[in-house]
């Protein structure tokens, strides 16, 4: 386990996905990539959650018919709980924004986030 | 007119239709054993609501599928996870008294009728899940109107 860089892969991976999901919040103008920005940091989000629970050589944490070596050798069932929990948070809010951006864009007629003003025309 | 699709996507969509929908009530109703639950089993479920509107287009989905039926069945959905948890009030929130002395739902661990009001629990989210998924995703398939 120790002394090998690739135990912190999914960090890495993590870390990769927040610079990539607030790049795209950033600095793309259409609101469907913005969008999509939110859900690639959600991902990151529920990746970092499940990787902190993992434990080396762990089992899934189900007790219907587990192996008897893998009592108390299982990974952390909290973080999957709490994941679950995120992506049905992000689902919600995931359909919530491309409801507003589907009546922003026939509100404005455009999605492009610096030509939506208050005021129309 | 227009919004379904053609002769093979719907004998495809009438033959795996059913079976999605065994498959979620099964990962639903084995939430309490196996891995899934009540918001993966709805999930799956509402996938096959999906794909019958997506398959046998707007129209005929919006004379199978009832919105007051759907908005009513949500909520029952809430309701029945609270009435669940207030099941051993007597103790605390959410003390799981089918478990400890209720009359079902106490078998032995590892079976189908164990665990208290989990089961119960998971058929309640399952149900709010899907009605609440296959509305949202109608009622944005609705919206399609756009300009009038």
């Amino acid at each position: 386990m120790n002394g090998s860089i690739f135990v912190n892969f999914p960090f890495i991976v993590v870390a990769v996905l927040l610079a990539l999901g607030f790049y795209t919040i950033g600095f793309k103008r259409n609101l469907i990539k913005v969008v999509i920005g939110v859900e690639i940091l959600e991902g990151a989000v529920n990746m970092f959650i499940v990787a902190l629970g993992y434990v080396k050589g762990g089992y899934a944490p189900i007790y219907t018919q587990a192996p008897p070596e893998a009592v108390g050798k299982m990974v952390l069932p909290t973080p999957q709980a709490l994941t679950l929990t995120s992506i049905v948070i992000g689902v919600a809010v995931s359909a919530l924004m491309l409801a507003f951006a589907v009546n922003i864009y026939r509100h404005y007629g455009t999605l492009d986030v610096t030509k939506i003003r208050r005021l129309r025309g | 007119m227009g919004s379904d699709m053609g002769l093979i996507v719907k004998t495809m969509a009438r033959a795996t239709i059913p079976l999605i929908g065994i498959f979620g009530a099964y990962v639903v109703a084995h939430g309490h054993l196996t891995p899934g639950g009540g918001f993966q089993g709805g999930a799956t479920i509402a996938g096959a609501g999906i794909l019958f509107l997506i398959a046998f287009g707007l129209n005929e989905a919006k004379t199978r599928i009832n919105k007051n039926l759907y908005s009513a069945l949500e909520g029952v959905g809430g309701l029945v996870f609270l009435i669940a948890g207030m099941l051993g009030l007597g103790v605390a929130f959410f003390y799981n008294t089918l478990w400890h002395n209720g009359p079902i739902f106490n078998g032995e661990p590892g079976t189908l009728l164990s665990a208290g009001y989990l089961p119960i629990m998971n058929l309640a989210v399952g149900l709010k899940v899907y009605t609440g998924l296959v509305s949202a995703v109608l009622a944005m398939a609705l919206f399609r109107r756009w300009r009038k």
